[in-house]
C-alpha cells in the first residue's frame, strides 16, 4: 500500500501531469494523421525522456501511447482514413454515422469508448499483470499461428456480405506482406522484381495510404460537384455520447470488448489492430440486431475503440512481469526504461514496485487527459467535414505525402501509394471488402514466421494437427467458420440444402 | 478557448514536421537537403579535434541505422553511444533508426543505398560475416566503408533453473544420448546459429535446433520451457538468471564474466580457440561506400571519445557490455580475420 501512495505522490506532481497531457496530445496528432503512427511518435521522443527522469519519462512515453492509439478514431469517424492501423474497425460504423450527420457523436462515442478500454486495461495491469503473464507464456508458436489463422478467417468470412470476396482481397493482403526478404531468415527475395527498395517489403503506413485514403480521394472527387453531407452538429463546449448511446445496455458490450483487447495485448506480437478487428467481429455476431453493424451503430464503434485502447494495458502486462514487450510501441518504451538504468524483467516487481504501480497511474492519467482533450477538441475535428471538399482533400493528400516521406523519405513510395491506391480503388468499386486485404497483410509475415517455427519444434504440419492445444482446435475453427458462412451467406445454396432436407 | 485549441493544434503540426523532418535520412534523389538547416551550421563555431584536415563538421543529424527491431541487443548499446556522442556535435544529433526485418539485411540495404555522405551510418554485427559465410548475404563489410568497433558482448548458453543439466558436460550428454529431441534456441541469422554448429561439431551430436526470435521476446520460449537449452546475449538474459529463472552453463568469452565468476568459458571446457572465434558478438559502425574518409575520421573519434566516457561505459556494463574500441584501420584488419574464420568454419563444418 505504501508503495501505492508512493507512485500517486510522483504521479501527481505538476510536472508529471503536465508531461502526460503533452505526451497525450502529441500522441492524438500522431494518431490522427494518416501516415504518422505511435511508434514514430515514441520513437521521436525516446531521446527526450534520456533527460527526464523515470517516472516522468514513462508520463511522456505512455501518454502517447495512449493517445495515438485513441486519436487514429478522428480520421477514421470523419474522412474514412484510419489515422492507424489500430483504427481500422472504427472506419466500419464511425465514417456511415458521420455520414448521417452525426460526426461529433461519433467522435464522442469513439472517444468514450477509449477511455472506458483504456481504464479497464489498466485496472487489469494493477491487480492481475503476474498470473496473466503466466498463461500468456504458455502460448507457443502453434498457438499463435493458430490465432492468426482464426482471426484472419473470421474477419474475411464476416466483415463483407460475400465469403468468397473476403477471401479473395485476405489473400492480396497475405501476397503483399510476402514481398520482399522472407521473414524468419532473410534468405530469399520474393516478388521485389529486381527493385532494392521493394527488399524491405511494403511498410503498413504506405498501405494504409494507398489503400484507404488514396481511393477515398478518388471517388471524393468524383463528386465534388454533388453536394455533399455537411455535418451540422449541437454547439457544445465538451462532448459525450448522447442519451440514446450510452447507458446500461452498452455494459456487456464493453466488457465484451475490454476482454478480447487485453487479451490480444497480452500476448506478443498481435497488436491493436487485430484487437479492434476481432472484437468488431465479436459484437457483430454476438449483437441481438446483427443488421446495424455497418450502418453506422454505436456498437460497432465501442467494439472497436474499447478494444484499440485496452490492447495498450494488456501489451504493458508482459513487459512489466517479464520483460517481454507486448507490441512495437511496448518495445521502445522498455528500452526506455532500459536506457534510465532499470533492469526490466521478472525482478521489476520485486525491484521497483512503485515504479509498477507509477506506470498503472500513468496509464490511467494518460487516459483521463486523452478524454479529455478529445471531447474539448471534438467542434474543432468535427468541422473538418465543414471544409469544402476541393479544400479538404488536397490538404489529406498532403499530409498522406508527410506520412509517406516520414517512412522512408524516399520518392519510390509514391508510386508504390499510386500502384495500391488504384488497387484500393478497384476493389472498393466492385464490393470487395478492404478489412480482410489490410489484417491479411498485417498478420502475413508472422503467420509464416509462426508456422514455421511450429514446423522446427513439432516436425510436419501433420504432428502440430495430431496436437490437442489451443491452436489445432483454433485451426479446425477457422475452416468451420469459413464453411458456415459460406453456406449461411448463400441463400440459395441455403434453400437447396434445407430443400433436399425436407426431401429426404 | 477555440483558439488556444487550434493555435496548440498548429504549433504541434509545426513540431510534427520538424520532428519528422530530424529524423529523415537523406534522400536519394538528393532533392530534399534542407538549405536552413545547413545555414546556422555554418555560423557555428566547430567544435572539431582535428586541427590539420579540412575537418568534417556535421551540418545535420546523423542516422544511426539500427538493423534490428527497437530495444533489442544491438539498440540498448547503440542508443547509450548516441546519447554521448549527440552532446558533443556542435547542436546535431546522432539518432538512432530501427530498420529491422530479415535478420538484419534490411536495413544493411538501406544504408547501402542511401548517399556516401557521412549522414547515415550502419550498426553491423557479427552476424553479416556468419551470414556471408553461410551464403545468406551475397555482400561483405567491402561493400561498405568500415569505420569502428564500439561494444562487444557476450554470449552465453542457459537452461532453465529446474532444468536436469546442472553443467555442460551434463547437457552434452543428454544430446549425445538423444539426438535431434532436445530443442536448442536461437534467434535464425543471428551469431548464435554458428555457436550451436560449433558446439555440435566438437562434440559430434545434434540438437533439434529452433527459432525463437529476435527480440527480448525469446526468453518466453525458455521460460515456458518449450525449449530446453538457447544461447543470447548475457545481457539480455541476467535479468532471468537474477531472479532465479535460468541458469547459465558457460559464457563465450576469453575469460570468466565478472558478474558470474561461477560459470566456466567455453575454452575451459575444452574448445580451441579456433572454433569460439565465431562466437564472439562484436559491433562495428560502417558507413555506405565512397563516404569522405573526413567523415570516417569524424564519426570513428566521437565513438573513441563515447568508449573513453566513465558513464557511457557504467551503463554499458550495467547492461552486460563491454566498451571495446578499434580504429578503422585495426578494424579492418579485424573484419578481414573475421570474415576469414567464419568462411573457413562453414567450409569445414558445413558441407
Amino acid at each position: 500500500m505504501s508503495n501505492f501512495l508512493d507512485a500517486m505522490g510522483s504521479v501527481l506532481s505538476v510536472d508529471v501531469l503536465v508531461l502526460i497531457f503533452i505526451g497525450t496530445f502529441v500522441g492524438i496528432i500522431f494518431g490522427a494523421i494518416p501516415g504518422l503512427n505511435t511508434p514514430i511518435a515514441v520513437a521521436l521522443l525516446l531521446p527526450f525522456s534520456y533527460k527526464l527522469g523515470t517516472i516522468p519519462a514513462m508520463a511522456l512515453l505512455l501518454g502517447v501511447y495512449m493517445g495515438g492509439i485513441s486519436g487514429g478514431l478522428v480520421s477514421a469517424i470523419l474522412l474514412r482514413i484510419p489515422g492507424t492501423a489500430a483504427a481500422i474497425a472504427t472506419t466500419f460504423d464511425g465514417y456511415p454515422m458521420c455520414k448521417k450527420g452525426l460526426g461529433a457523436e461519433a467522435l464522442a462515442i469513439g472517444t468514450f469508448g477509449s477511455f472506458i478500454g483504456g481504464v479497464f486495461s489498466a485496472v487489469v495491469l494493477a491487480f492481475l499483470a503476474s498470473p496473466l503473464t503466466k498463461i500468456a507464456i504458455q502460448f507457443g508458436p502453434w498457438d499463435y499461428f493458430g490465432l492468426m489463422v482464426f482471426a484472419l478467417s473470421l474477419v474475411s468470412a464476416l466483415v463483407g456480405k460475400n465469403v468468397l470476396k473476403g477471401y479473395i482481397s485476405m489473400f492480396i493482403g497475405l501476397f503483399i506482406s510476402c514481398i520482399g526478404l522472407s521473414s524468419l531468415d532473410g534468405l530469399t527475395k520474393r516478388f521485389t522484381l529486381g527493385m532494392y527498395q521493394l527488399e524491405g517489403g511494403v511498410s503498413m503506413v504506405i498501405l494504409i495510404i494507398g489503400i484507404y485514403a488514396v481511393p477515398e480521394i478518388l471517388s471524393a472527387a468524383g463528386k465534388l460537384r454533388e453536394d455533399v453531407t455537411t455535418a451540422h452538429f449541437e454547439k457544445k463546449r465538451f462532448y459525450i455520447p448522447g442519451k440514446e448511446n450510452r447507458g446500461r445496455k452498452y455494459l456487456p458490450l464493453m466488457l465484451q470488448s475490454s476482454i478480447i483487447g487485453t487479451f490480444i495485448g497480452i500476448m506478443p506480437g498481435l497488436g491493436s489492430s487485430t484487437g479492434a478487428m476481432l472484437s468488431y467481429t465479436a459484437a457483430q455476431k454476438t449483437s441481438k440486431d446483427k443488421e446495424k453493424f455497418g450502418t453506422g451503430c454505436a456498437e460497432g464503434i465501442y467494439a472497436s475503440e474499447v478494444a484499440n485502447n485496452a490492447v495498450t494495458g494488456g501489451a504493458l502486462i508482459p513487459m512489466l512481469s517479464l520483460g517481454i514487450p507486448g507490441d512495437s510501441v511496448t518495445a521502445i518504451i522498455m528500452a526506455a526504461l532500459i536506457l534510465q538504468g532499470i533492469s526490466v524483467g521478472p525482478l521489476l516487481f520485486t525491484q521497483h514496485p512503485s515504479l509498477v504501480y507509477v506506470i498503472v497511474l500513468v496509464t490511467f492519467f494518460a487516459n483521463l487527459a486523452m478524454f479529455i482533450i478529445q471531447s474539448l477538441g471534438i467542434p474543432l475535428f468535427a468541422r473538418i467535414v465543414q471544409v469544402p471538399r476541393h479544400y479538404l482533400l488536397p490538404l489529406i493528400v498532403m499530409c498522406c505525402a508527410i506520412g509517406c516521406i516520414s517512412v522512408n523519405n524516399r520518392l519510390f513510395d509514391f508510386y508504390v501509394i499510386i500502384i495500391l491506391g488504384i488497387l484500393g480503388y478497384a476493389l472498393e468499386n466492385n464490393q470487395y471488402p478492404l478489412p480482410p486485404l489490410l489484417l491479411g497483410y498485417i498478420l502475413g509475415s508472422d503467420i509464416e514466421l509462426y508456422l514455421r517455427r511450429s514446423l522446427m519444434y513439432y516436425g510436419s504440419f501433420g504432428e502440430c494437427m495430431k496436437m490437442l492445444s489451443p491452436g489445432t482446435i483454433l485451426v479446425v475453427a477457422a475452416v468451420v467458420v469459413t464453411a458456415a458462412a459460406l453456406v449461411l451467406k448463400n441463400e440459395a445454396l441455403l434453400k437447396q440444402l434445407l430443400g433436399k432436407k425436407g426431401r429426404a | 478557448m477555440k483558439k488556444l485549441i487550434s493555435l496548440a493544434l498548429a504549433l504541434s503540426m509545426a513540431l510534427t514536421l520538424a520532428a519528422c523532418g530530424n529524423s529523415s535520412k537523406p534522400s536519394n534523389s538528393g532533392n530534399a537537403a534542407p538549405p536552413a538547416a545547413s545555414q546556422p551550421a555554418a555560423s557555428q563555431p566547430s567544435g572539431s579535434q582535428t586541427p590539420e584536415a579540412p575537418a568534417f563538421v556535421p551540418e545535420r543529424d546523423i542516422t544511426l541505422v539500427n538493423p534490428y527491431e527497437a530495444g533489442g541487443t544491438s539498440d540498448i548499446p547503440s542508443r547509450i553511444y548516441a546519447d554521448f556522442i549527440s552532446k558533443n556535435m556542435g547542436g546535431r544529433l546522432m539518432n538512432v533508426n530501427c530498420i529491422g526485418g530479415a535478420g538484419g539485411a534490411v536495413g544493411a540495404q538501406e544504408v547501402m543505398n542511401s548517399n556516401p555522405d557521412g549522414y547515415t551510418i550502419l550498426v553491423a554485427p557479427a552476424g553479416y560475416a556468419m551470414n556471408y559465410a553461410k551464403g545468406g548475404l551475397d555482400w561483405t563489410y567491402e561493400a561498405f566503408e568500415p569505420v569502428c568497433l564500439y561494444v562487444t558482448s557476450v554470449l552465453a548458453v542457459a537452461v532453465r533453473a529446474d532444468s536436469p543439466y546442472q553443467t555442460y558436460q551434463e547437457l552434452v550428454d543428454a544430446v549425445k544420448a538423444d539426438p535431434g529431441k532436445i530443442n536448442m534456441g536461437i534467434s535464425t541469422g543471428g551469431l548464435p546459429q554458428f555457436s550451436v554448429y560449433a558446439m555440435e561439431a566438437h562434440d559430434d551430436m545434434k540438437f533439434n535446433t529452433v527459432d525463437i526470435g529476435g527480440t527480448s521476446v525469446k526468453a518466453t520460449e525458455l521460460l515456458a520451457g518449450r525449449v530446453d537449452v538457447m544461447i543470447d546475449s548475457l545481457g539480455g538474459m541476467q535479468s532471468y538468471v537474477e531472479s532465479g529463472d535460468f541458469r547459465l552453463l558457460a559464457v563465450f568469452a576469453d575469460s570468466r564474466h565478472p558478474a558470474y565468476p561461477d560459470v566456466p568459458t567455453m575454452l575451459e571446457i575444452g574448445f580451441t580457440e579456433d572454433e569460439t572465434s565465431v562466437m564472439s558478438q562484436v559491433f562495428g559502425i560502417w558507413a555506405p561506400k565512397g563516404t569522405p574518409a573526413e567523415a570516417i575520421d569524424y564519426i570513428a573519434g566521437q565513438f573513441e571519445a563515447a568508449a573513453n566516457d566513465a558513464e557511457t561505459v557504467e551503463k554499458l556494463n550495467a547492461q552486460c557490455y563491454t566498451a571495446s574500441f578499434m580504429d578503422t584501420e585495426d578494424y579492418v584488419g579485424y573484419l578481414e580475420a573475421m570474415y576469414a574464420s567464419f568462411t573457413d568454419f562453414a567450409n569445414t563444418y558445413l558441407s
